[in-house]
């Protein structure tokens, strides 16, 4: 029966705490130290008492007579007192280095024990990853050095670049140098540097980027004012993850991790370019927080580096079509509490949001309001609502979905047509089945890119406003609502501008 | 002024001899080659470096303490040197210090060439050189005062092979002391007093190991601030006096 990475460790732990050579040699190995001390110390006693032995010295009779006969071992005593003593304190050290695991014969004796009681089971697979996934404790390395740990995580450091490198059992490389660079922390915990890198490289041989979190987590722990850990921590979830899923928990996970990092930066002494660092930080946890529905600090975040005159022009040109974006998600999510609270109390969505909009009228967040007192999003749209599902849209963020949409689907139309002679699908249902088809091949699964804009179940038929793409068959093109042309989506940015950053006008 | 005699009639003496050159010119090439094993590494060369520059100037100062610390007092009366030396009027304790100040002076000048080079490779190499890495080597030297006063203590007992045996037996437990406190775990209390008092009594010298904090060293670019610098100095003084007078009564009580 195959056994599982995590039984097989068991097993090991079980192997070394049961093992009957151990257990023989700790019943007699402390009554024989003890032992070996009284009689090194009675020896060494013994030494200082007895009388130094000269010629001239007459032998007195008596009991003294003995004491004078054995002086002429108090060299002895000294020399076999002294070693006793010395010896006893090595092995006191081999001992706990035993106890950890650490030396080599013993280790090896019990590691034998254990591969063996894993090939009884007829499991040598398992036995075979239990040989090669085996990695000493920092503690019993620190004897070997001799109390050098430093020279310890050098070695294990250099040690762990062959398993980078090398085609070393693909599949059990992550739970290999993570061994490795978990001994690295114990022996030198604040060895940043190689922290950091340590988890570049855990992060690029394992997807789930929570276990590479938890490396960096107990770096943070030995290292809590070193804000680069947290970055290279944060840097973890801004890539998309596979799942979309999961995909609200990594941009709070990453925002959250560069808060951290500026709130450090904000403590420490000021250091050229640090400003800059944490403008720019304050721009990825802006965009972060939209993604994760953090719509609150994305607006306020966003305004301030548009309001920033130490920003550049470009960032604060860019922030503010951001927050035309967040504000709209943001008044959305209002109207949308709204009408689950109206859900909640007459038991079916509104036909119309008239209501709602009688109700936010003293809201600040809603400024613009069409001729008919309809509030608008930030972009200038009025907000779209369907009455059956009861979701409210702001019509300016869909539309900008739209735009990042589409070019994925162009993708996949021209995709389409490569595999089908220069044939345009006919209609966006074969374009549908083909994607399907396409990216049912484990060879080619989709990449986070896609499953961003097309969600995932890879619809290419709708899109993110409410309603089929504009396909024309002939062309093979898909067109665009006018409204989503870049000067009339972002009008608004422009305006923002103006009332917040007049001396780049 | 006898004390000082002995000491630079001993530091000659020490000079001359071809060990020392040996475990310099070891020293030296570790120095060197630390540069290499820096290059294989992905990141952090440097700390490797001086991780291995400062691990190879404290092993090979600790083999010129014990090698040469430890047949100081024997050859002496081996060569029956010893009795022009104390047939003069000189006290038994003047000649032990004497003996004990020549083989530091030679410390200290080996010691200090040694580093020297070592941060000049450095910062050649482009590499940090901050305060800590003084310190650590600073306490090196101590920890050395204490070895061979330890050496010396040998020496004055017993033959150089078994002084060198127990000097570098004392050189290895001293590093890792800390842990036979750890033994006494688990077991009745008389048993962790007692390890406790050994422990006490051993030389401590891991106390003189800064050297990975050195490395690491970021803030104002010490390793450990100038008060406990200051406390582990008077570790060390204490030791070694203790370890000498120690040397002292078993040497005065010794017929040649």
């Amino acid at each position: 029966m195959e056994q599982t990475l995590d039984e097989s460790a068991k097993a090991f732990a079980e192997g070394v705490a049961y093992n009957a050579y151990w257990n023989d040699l700790a019943q007699w190995s402390y009554t024989a130290w003890y032992a070996g001390f009284a009689l090194g110390a009675a020896l060494l006693i013994l030494f200082v008492v007895l009388p130094r032995r000269t010629e001239s010295v007459i032998v007195p009779a008596g009991p003294k007579r003995l004491l004078y006969a054995l002086s002429s071992y108090r060299s002895a005593m000294l020399h076999g007192g002294g070693i006793l003593l010395l010896v006893l304190c090595a092995v006191s050290s081999q001992s706990e280095v035993d106890h950890a695991r650490g030396f080599l014969a013993d280790q090896d004796r019990r590691y034998e024990a254990m591969l063996k009681k894993l090939g009884a089971k007829g499991d040598k697979e398992a036995a075979r990853r239990a040989q090669y996934m085996y990695m000493p404790r920092g503690n019993s390395l620190i004897y070997v050095t001799a109390g050098n740990p430093a020279l310890a995580a050098d070695y294990i450091w250099l040690t762990s670049q062959q398993y980078v490198v090398n085609s070393f059992r693909r599949g059990q490389k992550f739970e290999m140098l993570l061994k490795f660079y978990d001994t690295l922390m114990e022996l030198e915990p604040h060895w940043t540097e190689a922290a950091i890198n340590a988890g570049k490289v855990l992060s690029a041989l394992e997807q789930d980027r929570y276990a590479v979190e938890k490396f960096y987590i107990r770096a943070i722990v030995n290292n809590p004012g070193n804000h680069r850990l947290a970055y290279e921590a944060g840097r973890l979830f801004v890539v998309p993850p596979l799942n979309p899923q999961v995909r609200k928990d990594y941009s709070r996970r990453a925002a959250g991790w560069f808060q951290r990092v500026i709130d450090q930066l904000k403590t420490q002494p000021t250091v050229e370019g640090r400003e800059r660092f944490i403008s720019e930080l304050q721009d990825l946890i802006a965009r972060l927080s939209v993604e994760s529905q953090s719509y609150e600090i994305a607006d306020q975040l966003l305004l301030k580096n548009v309001k920033d005159a130490k920003n550049s022009r470009a960032m604060r040109e860019i922030s503010a079509r951001d927050w035309l974006n967040a504000r709209s998600l943001l008044m959305s999510s209002r109207i949308q509490e709204r009408v689950d609270a109206f859900k909640a109390q007459k038991l079916h969505f509104p036909l119309e949001l008239t209501p709602m909009f009688k109700a936010i009228r003293g809201d600040r967040l809603f400024r613009d309001f069409d001729e008919n007192g309809i509030p608008l999003d930030a972009y200038g749209f009025p907000f779209r609502y369907d009455a059956v599902s009861g979701m409210v849209t702001s019509h300016g963020a869909d539309l900008r979905r739209s735009i990042q949409s589409v070019v994925i689907v162009r993708n996949m139309i021209e995709m389409f047509q490569r595999e089908n002679q220069s044939r345009n699908p006919a209609t966006l249902q074969e374009l549908q089945a083909w994607v399907r088809t396409h990216y049912a091949n484990p060879q080619s699964s989709p990449t986070p890119a896609i499953t961003d804009a097309l969600g995932i179940d890879l619809n290419v038929i709708d899109s993110p406003f409410g309603k089929a793409w504009d396909y024309d068959a002939a062309s093979g093109v898909i067109t665009l609502p006018p409204e989503s042309d870049a000067k009339i989506l972002f009008k608004n940015a422009d305006r923002l501008m103006d009332e917040f950053a007049p001396e780049l006008q | 002024m006898i004390v000082v005699a002995i000491a630079l009639n001993t530091f000659k003496e020490a000079v001359r001899d071809k060990i020392l050159y040996v475990l310099f010119a070891f020293g030296a090439l570790m120095i060197l080659v630390s540069r290499a094993i820096g290059w294989v590494s992905y990141g952090s060369g440097e700390k490797i470096m001086a991780d291995m520059g400062l691990a190879a100037i404290w092993i090979f100062s600790g083999m010129v303490s014990i090698f040469i610390g430890t047949g100081l007092i024997y050859k002496e009366i081996d060569k029956r040197t010893i009795y022009t030396i104390l047939a003069k009027p000189a006290e038994r304790w003047q000649f032990l210090g004497g003996k004990y100040l020549g083989l530091v002076l030679t410390m200290l000048v080996n010691l200090t060439l040694l580093s020297g080079g070592f941060l000049i490779y450095l910062w050649l190499s482009n590499a940090p050189v901050t305060m800590g890495l003084v310190q650590a080597l600073y306490l090196t030297f101590i920890e050395m005062m204490v070895l061979t006063a330890i050496a010396i203590f040998f020496s004055s007992a017993s033959t150089p092979i078994l002084s060198a045996i127990f000097t570098t037996l004392i050189f290895y437990v001293g590093q890792v002391t800390k842990w036979i406190v750890e033994l006494g775990a688990g077991n009745p209390p008389w048993v962790q007093k007692m390890l406790y008092t050994v422990y006490l009594f051993l030389p401590n010298l891991h106390n003189f190991n800064i050297r990975d904090k050195a490395v690491l060293a970021t803030e104002n670019g010490l390793a450990v601030p100038y008060a406990e610098l200051g406390v582990v100095t008077v570790y060390g003084l204490a030791y070694a006096s203790a370890v000498l007078l120690a040397a002292h009564l078993i040497f005065s009580r010794r017929n040649f």
